[in-house]
């Protein structure tokens, strides 16, 4: 019988791998939020420098879930369907991370003068949703058949999307929002909030679909994401002045977790996955199902 | 009347048929034992990995069963016993409780393809015994289609799962198409097991469409674990089943595929959650064939049952 048994020898367990990423994770978590919040170090240190600080430890997540998004990938043959899902959900890290070091390069370039309206952040960010969103379509896509009335129906939606966009850039112009900015960066702003709220309705959904599969839990990252960013473009459209102080710090506190949070949970989720299709119940990840003995 | 697979070595005995039980039962191995009565006619009992199986009175008109009780009166003190393999068992069982319908001689390929292709198109299901000189087989037609795990065939070179390279050759087979009868044991015992094999393909193929190859191979070696300790002879090679065990009733068949189903419904579980893992299940009931959904119903083998 083929692949009845085989033998991994590991120098670190994959458990223990990923017991020691999540604890070095949860660490970066806390330091993230300790240099945002203490009043301390804001005291010793300048806010560019504090800033960068925090550019570095959001950095290495990114970095973290990009890596093992690559990982998982290589354990695909070229042709294998869930392939193109987990190829695109990469390429969307990759993306991101390309964005946080185009940030950071901005802030070097621009901190003390006036950012451009549109640069190569907001190319990566758009591709990086872009990319996100097509893993979404293409994991949907292989858990319902693919349809011809289906794929209108997901067309139609990205036309809504953009007519909503639309509508509301028009809206927040007219209002006095982005003042003196060109009415397609207003789009582009408004964008993101929208791309958020697709995605994360999107991720929900799969997430629901999946129920607590391990195979869903790299998007449980993209439904964080978008609660880090519903934070901010809550506080773009001005509720900020609305709520109480205490609330602006749960806001705040909610935001600056979730947004690294994010990274570190997709990046686990893909680490353990990854662990399990090269390792199998080697890997001592897999729940092994409860058998059925003969009577002795 | 001509023997059943004739190639197959005869175990010889010293004293009876009660050595030939001793030596079916002590090697856990399915055989069988045949014994000619006086009128000319015989008596075949089945020992089916070990135990007492189906015995038969056999006629023109097919098998009449008996008891073991009944077949071991029988006088004829020097039966014939061979052991055979699972397949071959559970065919010859099910060509004993069929009637036959055609008898038929076939030469040369282009007859031969004739022949399926016309049963492919009628969606045929019943079984086929094939016989050239001493070459002796059965094969199942299921819906029109040939089916892998139920197909055998004895040559000089033992016992092979296709059809001997020898039938493209111009000698003619002798060909009895035999007619099912649904009321019978071994016939719903067939159609369960076509039931199931088509969905575990269904239902794997659609897994592995979802996580892709390596996480089906995990679980086929751990439905291999499940079915190791039981001896129970059932492969699983990516997205196919391939049974090769002759189980002597339903309730034993239904217990082995409940067993895997259920292999196959928890790990999917934790991999692409409870939720999905029910929805493959069903989609993939809902497209197998009405009377084998009937037939694995009757088992309580329903995708509910494997969905945690």
């Amino acid at each position: 019988m083929p692949n009845q048994s085989r033998a991994f020898s590991f120098k670190i367990s994959p458990v223990r791998a990923v017991w020691v990423g999540a604890a070095f994770s949860a660490l970066l978590l806390v330091s993230t939020l300790w240099i945002y919040f203490s009043v301390s170090l804001t005291e010793s240190l300048t806010p560019f420098w504090k800033d960068k600080l925090l550019d570095v430890l959001i950095f290495i997540p990114a970095l973290g879930s990009a890596v093992a998004g690559t990982l998982l990938l290589s354990q695909f043959g070229i042709n294998e369907t869930p392939r193109r899902v987990w190829t695109a959900f990469t390429l969307g890290l990759w993306c991101w991370v390309g964005g946080e070091i185009a940030g950071v390069v901005n802030d070097f370039l621009y901190w003390d003068s006036v950012y451009p309206e549109f640069s190569v952040v907001d190319a990566l960010w758009l591709a990086g949703y872009f990319f996100l969103g097509l893993s979404l379509y293409y994991q949907l896509g292989i858990v319902y058949s693919k349809t011809r009335a289906r794929r209108r129906m997901y067309l139609g939606l990205v036309a809504l999307a953009i007519l909503a966009t639309a509508a509301l850039t028009s809206l927040a112009e007219r209002s006095g929002l982005g003042e003196g900015y060109a009415w397609v960066i207003l789009f582009i702003t408004i964008l993101y909030p929208v791309l958020d709220a697709i995605q994360g309705t999107a991720a929900i959904w799969t997430s629901i679909l999946f129920r607590r599969g391990q195979w869903s839990r790299p998007w449980w990252g993209l439904i964080l994401f978008a609660l880090a960013d519903s934070v901010d473009s809550f506080y773009w459209l001005g509720g900020y002045q609305f709520i109480s102080s205490a609330a602006q710090t749960a806001l705040n506190f909610i935001a600056v977790a979730a947004y690294p949070a994010s990274y570190i949970v997709a990046g686990l989720a893909l680490l353990v996955n990854y662990f399990i299709l090269r390792y199998g119940e080697d890997s001592g990840l897999v729940k092994t199902p409860k058998r059925i003995m003969p009577p002795k | 009347m001509t023997d059943y697979f004739p190639l197959v070595e005869r175990i010889v005995f010293e004293n009876s048929a009660l050595d030939a039980e001793m030596y079916f039962r002590g090697g856990s191995v399915t055989g069988l034992s045949e014994k000619r009565l006086k009128d000319g006619s015989r008596a075949v009992s089945f020992f089916i990995n070990g135990e007492p199986g189906a015995a038969y009175l056999l006629g023109e008109a097919g098998g009449k069963p008996i008891s073991q009780a009944e077949f071991s009166a029988l006088g004829d003190f020097h039966p014939r016993a061979i052991k055979l393999p699972d397949v071959a068992g559970r065919l010859l069982q099910l060509a004993f409780e069929s009637q036959a319908e055609e008898k038929f001689s076939v030469a040369g390929d282009d007859v031969w393809g004739e022949l399926t292709a016309r049963w492919k198109k009628e969606s045929k299901s019943g079984l086929i015994e094939a016989r050239l000189g001493q070459i002796h087989g059965f094969s199942l037609f299921w819906q029109g289609e040939r089916q892998k795990s139920d197909m055998i065939f004895s040559t000089p070179q033992g016992f092979i799962g296709d059809f001997p390279p020898s039938v493209s050759a111009n000698a003619p087979w002798d060909i009895v198409v035999y007619a099912c009868r649904p009321q019978t044991q071994a016939y719903q015992y067939t159609v369960l097991r076509q039931g199931v094999i088509r969905w575990s393909r269904d239902l794997l193929a659609r897994y592995q469409e979802m996580v892709g190859q390596k996480l089906l191979q995990l679980l086929n070696r751990e439905l291999a674990r499940q079915a190791q300790p039981w001896r129970w002879n059932i492969a699983f090679e990516g997205v196919e089943m391939f049974d090769l065990h002759f189980f002597p009733y339903l309730t034993d068949a239904a217990h082995a595929y409940r067993a895997l189903f259920m292999t196959m419904g928890s790990q999917m579980s934790f991999v692409i959650g409870g939720a999905l893992t029910h929805r493959l299940l069903s989609e993939t009931f809902e497209r197998i064939f009405p009377e084998e959904r009937a037939a694995l119903q009757s088992q309580r083998l329903i995708p509910a049952a494997f969905s945690e």
